[in-house]
């Protein structure tokens, strides 16, 4: 398992961040979780998640992909907060929002 | 004032007489010399008196002055800076609660709607906006940590458009009033910052 694994929203999925399921648009939050999270969270202790270079991101996208991995059970809110850091120096309140998904979301079955 | 020193002298110029001047030998000073009735010389000496009072006075005005136009004027370049940084973030806040007024706006036409009859397009202008908002916000928040609306924002974005997109909900006029609440609190949040700053 590698220690650290960085995923650039802007520039490993899109610079315009969709809605929150597939079947509702393109570059949706459950295809981000999907594509690039849940694969990453097995192969790194660590990611770095780069909000960065997008035109900015709905609630129901941020919600979808962090609280959904909660959701879905792929691991406990505190789990994966401690395995999550992010790099959001254009609006720093991205992850608050993600940590109040993250903290929020209860888990499906 | 200077001291005088007077003596006579010998004219035996091999073996002169001297007379303690008080002057050391670091110091200027000057000598002259003249003949008595007698023809003895007589060498007055005249220690170099340096600065008068009134000299030193006005020395020290003009050090003064220098001072006090110095300091006046790094007074003012401080205060226009002082004042410049202001009339920026106080343009920088008052755009931002205009950027979130539209936002809401824009959101409550939306929220207020079915979902069915909501097009993709107006729901990426809400999320442009909010994004623009987003950035406008942390300039802020860099020039001073105390400008951090990161909870107001977090909760606008929230109530504005979390599952906005659902084209199966029914016109929601609850959530239109949360979100008009959502922006009064960062309105009133970027308000108070702005006035405890700079009164």
């Amino acid at each position: 398992m590698k220690p650290e694994l960085h995923i650039s929203v802007a520039r490993m999925f899109s610079r315009t961040p969709g809605p929150r399921y597939e079947w509702q648009g393109p570059w949706s939050g459950e295809q981000f979780r999907r594509q690039h999270l849940e694969s990453a969270l097995k192969e790194a202790e660590r990611l770095v998640i780069d909000l960065d270079g997008t035109r900015g991101y709905g609630s129901s996208f941020l919600d979808e992909a962090f609280g959904g991995l909660v959701r879905e059970g792929v691991m406990t809110a505190k789990d994966l907060w401690k395995r999550l850091s992010f790099i959001s120096a254009e609006d720093s309140s991205y992850p608050k929002e993600i940590e109040t998904s993250i903290f929020g979301a209860k888990r499906k079955h | 004032m200077a001291d005088d020193i007077s003596g006579n002298f010998s004219r035996n110029y091999d073996n002169p007489v001297t007379i303690d001047a008080g002057i050391t030998p670091g110091q200027k000073g000057s000598c002259e010399s003249f003949l008595d009735s007698k023809f003895n010389e007589i060498v007055v000496c005249r220690r170099d008196p340096g600065l008068s009072y009134g000299e030193m006075i006005q020395g020290i005005s003009v050090t003064a002055s220098v001072i006090v136009a110095l300091v006046s004027v790094l007074s003012v370049h401080y205060f226009s800076i002082k004042r410049q940084r202001r009339d920026e973030q106080f343009a920088l806040c008052q755009s931002s609660q205009k950027l979130a007024e539209d936002i809401a706006d824009k959101a409550v036409k939306i929220w207020i709607k079915p979902g069915r009859e909501i097009r993709r397009d107006e729901i990426s202008d809400l999320i442009l906006g909010l994004g623009a908002l987003g950035r406008r916000l942390e300039m802020l928040r860099r020039r001073k940590k105390y400008f951090d609306f990161a909870k107001q924002m977090a909760e606008f974005r929230s109530t504005t458009t979390k599952d906005i997109e659902d084209r199966a909900r029914a016109p929601d006029q609850s959530r239109a009033e949360q979100v008009r609440l959502a922006q009064g609190d960062l309105d009133s949040a970027i308000d108070t910052a702005f006035h405890r700053m700079h009164g």
